[in-house]
């Protein structure tokens, strides 16, 4: 069990089925996955294979149906909902395919968000919010509404909400997916930056040109993972091949 | 017409579509539509009371302007009658208003009875429903007593198939039913009598009865009462030319009647009022529409903040539909096509919100008669509000002008939205919710509307209590008032005096009996148009005489009055057994008031006084005791008060028993009902009550009462519309922002944090609305501060009372939409995007 105490993230036979209607769609159906601290990884998989249902598992967002989740060497089943919240505040930050920045509030106060519900001081609420905006350049729209950003430019603003509070990992669900190739590139390379400055991410794509990114590749299918690719250094184009097979 | 019915059908659908939207959206309109309803079945009652009387528009009261008195005797009505002139016919009705005892087997009540000419029936163009009206002869005096009874009262003793023929006891003499009047039918004025008798039988049964013997000095007139004077103008004569050749008798009326008829005395005509035969038609008009306009004005209030709340959540619904107009609008439908559909929309919902209303108004007039029912006032109980064609035309012009009010601005709005901008809408990056700035107006609107008829309805609560708490230096509970009757039981004047002692020996030897006083009439404060002088002995009539009040109570008491109801004596003595001697001085006890309106350190032992009224005066009445004011019921004024003693041939039936323990006063009452049975089984006890309970039932206290029961329930429905508007703007809060709160959940915020979002929202409008509210209502309630009893237009228990109320109402709505906002799942949120 040494490897688990390491691991930042640990899951052990997860399973999470749906039932709508009386089907039962078994969106996970055994999942064996560990992540450590200061990984860069990437899930792909076809459409409805359940990435991200894994997602919202990872990040406390749903529960499993089966199977053991540990974060941080902590056992996540027995957290009470305020402590999961805390959790979510504190170790988690999220980046949306569709971005989902509050329309109402300027592009400052939605950074600031999660730095609220921790009850941090204001001054240093702004300066953390000042150097997440920094660090995804976006600090010179601050006071802009969402709707007055372009697509690239509103997933940067997500992407500095979702590191303003130094989360222990970054989940990412398709942050490229509504974006053109150009802005894809750049929310890329920002994510590649946070990377390297140490963030943990944990990034869905399934996109096999930005699944290079990242240093390990999970596929999965049909709520297994299939693949787990380790090697750090693999041909793009091959890799790709590999995922439209099997889609 | 087509487009129209599909319109119709179209908005039948959205409605099922959006059930909890239309539910609240009902409900709302329901308590709009039906508090006007209920109102303005009030107000109709009150511009347009009805009556059977035919063709009442022709009707003319004959007024004396003028004279010592405004009625005329009972030959001055034969010699108009008979004259000819003017009237083509005309009938006769006595002034005479003192309760009249009516006695049927063994129930016994105090009925007001009206003293008709025979013609009465025929003239008002009503045939009785059983039986038939009155004989000329028996207009006569000294034909035997007979009577028509009210639809009303023939029911309430049992609506006897058989009981034309029977014979009744009205002040203990036995009278004949001949006739029962149609149902409704109150006479030639809305506020009617119980029963009528012809002039013929007021000797009889009015006088003889109680003891009065004709007044010697009237002549031929004395067998008969004063009369007011309506008639029926001949056809084609105007009300100027009749009035014209009326005065062709006032020369002759002068001579006739030389005390009454003064040198400028005339006659006029003018329509008899509605309520009173002798009131002016055109006062009691405008003083029922002040009324009626301010039961409107409190429901047009309710409507209105019915309104801002339906155009509320139409606005914020609407903007979920603003895609639907959008598409709309791209497929060429043109702006009115599209605020024709709206508004067809929103007409569907008042109809059936009115219908709703209908129900609840149907439920809230039974209230009201209920209400109306439990007040002492007989002429009051006349007023019975009911849905009618005019109440149904009424509220469907409610609903009209609700759908006006709360459908054409969202319509309006709805329909200028931007296609291109609708159209383009992507696959929103950005969680946006309906800008609130559109809904700051009517929602802070609403909530001052609701706040300021709370706060009128606490202070007018508050001003009922005060009325109603009688005052602590004269205990109420722990005083029985007997009312009896012995002349009801036939017996003569003698006798009946000598009943009434008997029976306060008797009663004042009970054990739990402190002690026992008598009075001829009920008096526990107030006052009456009399006027109260000094004056000084030796002078004749007409000497030095001072001036005190105009409005004064004088009473006669019998024995132990002030010590059985506990009125201190504060200076000389109480009155004994000689004071009331034939041929003893004239003494008077007077009220501390009066003492200090006599000599200012309020030491008035050995003053004279006198009263008066219609310009004659009393004989100087030494003052020989001080006692301490009396507060009148209802009445804040000081009316100055004089105690006479009762003379031995006068009748005391009102004794007032001080009961040792005020718990036992229920007791008492039926063991004093027992005894008296016991002692005369004959003598019709008219009531045993404690002053309290008499003091409740008061005309003024009823009136605070239902003043404040009717400000209450308009507060509560306000504030009831209040609340069902936070809820649904905060429930359609949660509704359109579900995506942004499952992020907000996913960034980290606690249920706590969630529920505190959707409390705040909108509670700085709330805050400014309950500002403006409490300006508003302080501001209504120092211009109406004349209604308000004991209490300071500004009164800060009623200002923190709707503070606190709002609070809880706020709080209350918000908390279901509040935990269903921190219930959201973010994983389901987030996949709705
Ligand atoms: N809340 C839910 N209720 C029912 N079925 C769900 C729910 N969430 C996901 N699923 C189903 O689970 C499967 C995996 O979904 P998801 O994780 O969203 O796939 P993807 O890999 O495309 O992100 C799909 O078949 C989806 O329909
Ligand atoms: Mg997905």
């Amino acid at each position: 069990m040494s490897g688990v105490q390491e691991a930042l993230i640990q899951v052990e036979n997860l399973h999470r089925v749906f039932v709508t209607d009386e089907v039962e769609t078994h969106a996970l159906a055994g999942i064996h996955l560990s992540i450590a601290r200061g990984e860069y990884v990437a899930i792909s998989g076809p459409s409805g294979c359940g990435k991200s249902t894994l997602m919202a598992i990872l990040g406390l967002l749903d529960t499993p149906s089966e199977g053991d989740y540990w974060l941080d060497g902590r056992p996540v089943a027995s957290l009470t909902p305020s402590e999961r919240a805390r959790i979510r505040n504190r170790r988690v930050g999220f980046i949306f395919q569709s971005f989902n920045l509050i329309g109402d509030l300027t592009v400052h106060q939605n950074v600031e968000l999660p730095l609220l519900y921790r009850r941090v001081p204001s001054a240093q609420r702004r300066q953390w919010v000042q150097e997440a905006l920094d660090r995804v350049g976006m600090s010179h729209r601050a006071k802009h509404y969402p709707a007055q950003l372009s697509g690239g430019q509103q997933q940067r603003v997500a992407a500095a909400r979702a590191v303003v509070g130094r989360p222990a990992i970054l989940l990412a669900d398709e942050p490229t997916g509504n974006l053109d190739s150009n802005s894809g590139r750049a929310v890329m390379d920002m994510l590649a930056e946070l990377h390297r400055e140490g963030t943990t991410i944990c990034m869905v794509t399934h996109d096999p040109r930005y699944a290079g990114y990242a240093q390990r590749t999970i596929h999965l299918f049909d709520g297994r993972i299939v693949d787990d690719d380790m090697a750090v250094q693999k041909p793009q184009d091959s890799l790709g091949g590999t995922v439209e097979r099997r889609a | 017409m087509t487009t129209l019915w599909q319109d119709v059908r179209y908005g039948f659908r959205m409605l099922a579509k959006n059930r909890g939207f239309t539910a609240i959206a009902l409900v709302t309109l329901a308590v709009g539509i039906g508090a006007n309803t209920i109102m303005f079945t009030m107000s109709d009652l009150l511009l347009r009371p009805p009556t059977k009387v035919k063709e009442p528009e022709q009707l003319m009261y004959c007024a004396i302007q003028d004279a010592l008195f405004p009625w005329f005797r009972y030959s001055a009505y034969l010699t108009l009658r008979n004259s000819g002139l003017v009237f083509s016919d005309c009938l006769a009705q006595g002034d005479d208003a003192r309760p009249t005892t009516l006695v049927h087997g063994n129930s016994v009540g105090q009925v007001r009875a009206a003293y008709v000419s025979a013609n009465y029936f025929s003239f008002l163009g009503v045939a009785p429903a059983q039986g038939r009206g009155f004989l000329p002869a028996e207009e006569r005096q000294g034909s035997g007593p007979v009577m028509v009874l009210t639809h009303r009262t023939w029911r309430r003793l049992g609506a006897d198939p058989n009981m034309v023929g029977q014979f009744l006891r009205v002040n203990g003499v036995s009278c004949q039913v001949v006739g029962i009047a149609p149902e409704g039918f109150t006479g030639a004025t809305f506020i009617g009598p119980d029963l009528w008798l012809p002039l013929g039988s007021h000797l009889a049964v009015a006088d003889l009865s109680r003891g009065r013997p004709p007044r010697a000095d009237l002549g031929p007139d004395r067998d008969y009462p004063s009369v007011h004077l309506v008639g029926r103008l001949q056809p084609g004569l105007s009300r100027s030319a009749a009035q014209a050749q009326l005065q062709a008798l006032v020369a002759r009326f002068k001579r006739e009647y030389p005390r009454q008829w003064k040198p400028n005395s005339s006659l006029a005509l003018r329509p008899p009022g509605r309520f009173f035969i002798d009131a002016d038609v055109e006062q009691e008009q405008l003083s029922a529409t002040l009324f009626s306009l301010v039961l409107m004005g409190v429901s047009g209030v309710i409507l209105l903040i019915a309104c801002l709340n339906l155009a509320n959540m139409l606005i914020i619904q609407g903007a979920a539909r603003r895609r639907e107009m959008a598409v709309r609008m791209a497929l060429g439908g043109g702006r009115w096509r599209i605020i024709q559909q709206l508004l067809v929309e929103s007409a569907l919902l008042a109809l059936l919100g009115g219908i709703l209303g209908l129900v609840l108004a149907f439920w809230g007039t039974s209230i009201l008669r209920a209400w109306i029912g439990s007040v002492q006032d007989a002429e009051l109980r006349c007023f019975r509000p009911s849905l009618n064609v005019r109440v149904l035309v009424a509220t469907l012009g409610f609903c009209l002008v609700a759908t006006l009010l709360f459908g054409l601005r969202p319509a309006q709005w709805l329909s200028r939205c931007d296609i291109a901008g609708e159209m383009k809408d992507s696959a929103g990056g950005v969680l946006g919710s309906v800008r609130r700035r559109r809904r700051g107006l009517s929602m802070v609107g609403q909530i001052a509307l609701a706040v300021a008829l709370v706060l009128s309805a606490s202070l007018l609560t508050r001003s009922a209590f005060q009325l109603m708490r009688p005052d602590p230096r004269f205990p109420l509970e722990d005083k029985l008032v007997v009312q009896i009757d012995p002349l009801s039981a036939g017996y003569d004047r003698v006798r009946s005096i000598q009943t009434c002692e008997a029976l306060a020996d008797r009663l004042s030897s009970l054990p739990q009996v402190k002690a026992l006083g008598t009075s001829p009439r009920l008096f526990f404060g107030g006052g009456d148009v009399l006027s109260i002088s000094e004056c000084t002995p030796a002078a004749e009539d007409g000497g030095a005489r001072r001036h005190l009040a105009r409005w004064a109570a004088v009473t006669d008491v019998g024995r132990d009055y002030f010590a059985a109801l506990e009125i201190p004596l504060l200076q000389g003595r109480r009155f004994n057994l000689r004071d009331g001697a034939p041929n003893a001085e004239k003494v008077t006890i007077i009220d501390e008031s009066l003492a200090r309106k006599l000599r200012p350190d309020g030491n008035a032992l050995g003053c004279f006084v006198q009263y008066g009224g219609f310009g004659e005066y009393s004989d100087p009445y030494r003052v020989v005791g001080t006692v301490a004011h009396v507060p009148g019921v209802g009445d804040p004024e000081v009316h100055l008060q004089m105690y006479k003693p009762a003379q031995p041939d006068q009748l005391s039936p009102y004794l007032y028993v001080h009961v040792a323990n005020r718990k036992a006063a229920g007791m008492l009452r039926e063991q004093i009902a027992e005894e008296i049975h016991r002692i005369d089984a004959r003598v019709p006890i008219l009531s045993i009550e404690t002053l309290a309970r008499i003091r409740k039932a008061d005309t003024s206290i009823w009136f605070a009462r239902f003043g404040a029961r009717l400000a209450l329930a308009a507060g509560a429905a306000a504030l009831f519309l209040a609340a069902l508007g936070i809820y649904a703007i905060k429930g359609f809060m949660v509704v359109s922002r579900t995506p942004e709160i499952g992020i907000r959940k996913a960034l980290g915020a606690t249920h706590w944090d969630i529920m505190s979002m959707v409390f705040r929202e909108g509670l700085v409008l709330t805050v400014v609305g309950l500002f403006f509210g409490l300006l508003l209502g302080l501001g209504v309630a120092r211009v109406a501060a004349s209604l308000l009893y004991g209490v300071s237009p500004i009164d800060p228990v009623s200002v923190v009372a709707t503070v606190v109320l709002l609070a809880l109402t706020a709080v209350l709505a918000g908390l279901i939409p509040a935990r269903r906002a921190a219930r959201i799942d973010p994983m389901a949120a987030l996949r709705y995007e």
